[in-house]
């Protein structure tokens, strides 16, 4: 899907997952890794976050001020009104995350977000769901579809816990969403502990040319368990080739974030976002004029093949 | 005498001209005035309720033209699986899921699936019965589609339906078959709905109790206070009875006896104030443009899903449900005995066919305020919704076809000119024709607000636009879900805005629609539902 916006739309992040499965964790781990970034964080029950107090710089009834510039704020009837509120501020935060109820369809917010993206303030960011991992093998029948049919619905599986469950449990939990869910990617975690570049995607820097720059740089970086491959380049991208490139991503990353020109609309700055399986593109309008194409590509140590992707990317590239 | 006062907010009657009072007085379950704030505050007694809108919108009560409340409890309802595309991706993911259920299943237990979708399921194969044979050798096992016209069934499922090589089909029914006459897994029309009531009978009536109570909960829980049931068979009553009685909320039941012969007696039925009436016949002329079986001037396009996944052949203009005879004498002994007609019409042949029909009916039989109804009218042309508005015939549109399949009805189905007149509700609006619209439920889920956007948004799922401009504005849309409704139901009087001696089944939205982007209308919350001047949903006072 492309659409022309003017200006970064706001992105959100949504995080579904059974009682217990680990979400105030996760919500946390976003908050601690900010970074800079400022971050809104919904919630249903802020009581449950673990806010260290020096950090806190207002509360209020429904919201939590840090002083990071992160908020948190409790989940009401008006989400839409509120994500609306914060777009306009005139400096909107980075990432609003909304976490959602633990036994709710998570796909209960689709009509929110609907109306949001169509007013032309948000974009669909990622769609995480968190799967316990090892209490899921003895849930009964109706339990596990549930979570099944839930977990489709989104971008990236959280497969939470994994420390504590068997190998066995594991296996059995991707072989029944290799089937179940083909278009979502599973990820392993501990304690909800994972990267936020994974959640957010890198930051893309705007960056001027460097007349002394070679037309393509690269740079691997190993974090954690998890693969960054990036690279740049000031020459002019083919659309084609580059559709065909990002459709073989999804079998070897989990998140890929891009600003591109292509040769066939050289004025025009695109945004390319990736996640799990799917894949948006838009007009973008950088705040600098930015006439570098970069890309950041982020997998496991396993799938992510970095010298795979610089020749799929080279290949894009209009000599 | 009970009275509540309903003040502070933005009121929309959707009467003639579209007033917004003050203030409402209900009393003793009716709307009893509506006007200055002052005015119903002297009269207002003391004892009762005042009800602070606190900026909110009151509405009258949602109608929805075309439903299926019991039914949908029956085929939806648990321990029905739902297999539909956004739950369960593809076939593949599909049959994973049968397995895990036939794993988990007691030797014999009854085993229904919904949602089969060869325009949205991009792998699906048909499920014949050795396919399903395989999956479960000992229980009888239903796949139902998702636009409900068919069924695929393994030996054990036809076993139990007593559906055999001897068995013949009935009129109006398909059976595939092979050359030795055994069924060979799919079945579709009337003998679907037939043999999906031995599955629904060996759960017993517990069960669908528990699952009727859940169906009414989502319509009330919506806003919807009237709904049809579109497929009434005498059976049924007792359900609505117990529910009654029961004191669930039951929003008023407009009844359609499902006619397949011309030889039925119509249940003459009258309960309570306006809770449960006969309004009806509805008949089937054709099928669903989502398996083939609706009758077309032009074949359906010839691409992957029609030729590989619906197994149409090239030039496929498909039929009627019944010989046109048969069908014509349904029709006419209904009609002369008085009662509305609802016809099932999907197919521009097949409207072509009933129009004549009507035209021909009022000639020799002359009435003047007939509301013969035309349901869904997916491929209606808008020289039809001309000639059907002249003759006094309403339509009542599908709207969610298009935010559900509006892709595949453009790509596969019937291309970009079709589809953009798919639902033509804009041209009969624009003709002035009083219109409705339906989510049919269980096909889709039941949400007035839902049809509102599609209506005026005509947005598919991946975002196109089918035909901008058949969308309707939303005024328009909104009477299309109250007082139009209210019209092509025959209780206009009494139903459908908030007028007095208007039966008081009211809902409170959190934000005015009227002034809502069209795109945003399901975003808006249903804050509470009154049935007869009671408060159902929630169950806490809002005030």
């Amino acid at each position: 899907m492309s659409v022309e916006s003017m200006g970064e739309r706001l992105p959100i992040i949504t995080i579904g997952g059974f009682l217990g499965a680990g979400k105030t964790t996760l919500v946390n781990q976003i908050l601690l890794q900010a970074d800079g970034k400022r971050i809104v964080v919904f919630v249903n029950d802020f009581g449950d976050i673990n806010i260290d107090h020096t950090l806190v710089e207002t509360v209020e009834a429904d919201r939590i001020s840090l002083q990071n510039g992160c908020v948190c704020c409790s989940l009401n009837d008006d989400l839409v009104g509120s994500i609306a509120d914060f777009s306009r501020e005139k400096n909107p935060p980075d990432i609003i995350v909304i976490e959602a109820s633990g036994v709710a369809d998570p796909r209960a917010l689709d009509s929110s977000i609907n109306a949001l993206e169509s007013a032309g303030l948000t974009r669909l960011d990622s769609r995480l769901y968190l799967l316990d991992a090892e209490r899921f093998s003895s849930l009964a029948f109706e339990d596990a579809e549930q979570i099944i049919d839930h977990a489709v619905a989104s971008d990236l599986i959280l497969l939470n816990k994994s420390d504590i469950a068997s190998t066995k449990q594991i296996d059995d939990i991707k072989n029944i969403f290799c089937e179940a869910a083909p278009y979502t990617k599973i990820v392993e975690t501990e304690y909800s502990d994972i990267s936020i570049d994974l959640i957010i995607g890198c930051q893309l820097q705007n960056k001027k040319v460097n007349r002394y720059q070679t037309p393509f740089q690269k740079k691997v970086d190993h974090k954690k368990q998890y693969r960054h491959w990036s690279g740049e380049t000031k020459a002019l991208i083919d659309r084609h080739y580059f559709e065909q490139f990002i459709k073989t991503l999804p079998d070897v990353c989990l998140r890929a974030k891009g600003l591109l020109r292509f040769s066939d609309a050289p004025e025009k700055l695109f945004k390319f976002d990736l996640v799990g399986y799917r894949a948006t593109l838009e007009r973008y309008k950088a705040s600098e004029e930015q006439l570098v194409s970069q890309l950041v590509v982020i997998g496991d140590q396993k799938n992510l093949k970095p010298a795979d992707i610089e020749r799929g990317f080279q290949r894009t590239i209009v000599a | 005498m009970v009275d509540i006062l309903f003040f502070g907010g933005t009121i929309i009657t959707v009467d003639e001209n579209f007033n917004q009072p003050e203030a409402v007085l209900v009393r003793d379950g009716k709307i009893f005035q509506v006007g200055f704030l002052s005015d119903l505050d002297a009269e207002f007694n003391s004892t009762g309720i005042r009800i602070n809108l606190a900026g909110r919108c009151l509405l009258p009560g949602f109608i929805d033209a075309h439903s299926h409340p019991l039914w949908a409890a029956k085929t939806r309802g648990a321990p029905v699986v739902d297999v539909r595309a956004e739950t369960v991706p593809t076939y593949a993911a599909l049959l994973a899921k049968v397995k895990r259920r036939v794993a988990v299943a007691k030797p014999g237990e009854y085993l229904l699936f919904f949602g089969l979708d060869a325009q949205l399921h991009p792998d699906m194969e048909m499920p014949t019965r050795e396919v399903l044979d395989e999956i479960a050798p000992n229980n009888p096992i239903g796949i139902q589609t998702s636009n409900c016209h068919a069924l695929f069934m393994n030996s054990a499922g036809f076993n139990v339906c007593g559906i055999d090589e001897h068995f013949e089909t009935p009129t109006g029914s398909i059976i595939e078959r092979d050359a030795n006459g055994r069924p060979t897994g799919k079945i579709e029309e009337a003998i679907t709905w037939r043999a999906l009531e031995t599955f629904y009978t060996a759960w017993g009536d517990d069960r669908l109790s528990d699952e009727f109570k859940v169906s009414i909960n989502d319509l009330i829980q919506n806003g919807i206070t009237t709904v049809t049931e579109h497929l009434y068979m005498p059976f049924y009553k007792a359900y609505y009875l117990s529910a009654l009685k029961k004191r669930l909320p039951l929003p008023r039941i407009a009844a359609y006896q499902q006619a397949t012969t011309a030889d039925m007696t119509v249940e003459n039925m009258s309960v309570g104030e306006d809770r449960l009436w006969m309004a009806g016949v509805k008949i089937h002329a054709d099928g669903s443009p989502f398996i083939g079986n609706i009758w077309l001037t032009q074949p359906y396009l010839q691409s992957e899903i029609t030729l590989e996944k619906m197994h149409l052949k090239p030039g496929h203009t498909g039929s009627t449900n019944y010989p046109q005879e048969y069908f014509e004498k349904m029709v006419y002994t209904y009609f002369e005995a008085g009662w509305q007609m609802t016809v099932h019409t999907q197919g521009d042949r097949t409207i072509d066919m009933v129009l004549d029909l009507i035209e021909e009916l009022l000639k020799k039989n002359p009435r003047r305020d007939h509301r013969f109804r035309l349901e869904h009218c997916a491929l209606m042309r808008t020289d039809q919704v001309e000639r059907a508005h002249q003759l006094g015939v309403l339509c009542s549109f599908f709207i969610n076809h298009i935010t559900h399949w509006g892709a595949p009805i453009e790509d596969a189905l019937f291309g970009p000119e079709r589809a953009a007149h798919y639902m033509p509700a804009g041209s009969a609006a624009k003709e002035g024709m009083r219109i409705s619209l339906h989510a049919d439920t269980p096909m889709t889920d039941p949400s007035a607000l839902q049809l509102m956007q599609a209506a005026t948004t005509r947005l598919a799922g991946d975002g196109r636009c089918l035909g901008p401009e058949e969308c309707i504005d939303i005024e328009t849309a909104l009477r299309s879900v109250t007082i139009d409704a209210a019209y092509q139901i025959g209780m206009e009087e009494k139903l459908g805005s908030i007028t007095p001696g208007k039966h008081a089944d009211l809902v409170i939205l959190d934000t005015n629609p009227l002034l809502s982007a069209p795109a945003s209308l399901t975003a808006i919350n249903v804050e509470a539902t009154y049935l007869a001047g009671e408060q159902v949903w929630p169950k806490l006072n809002v005030s």
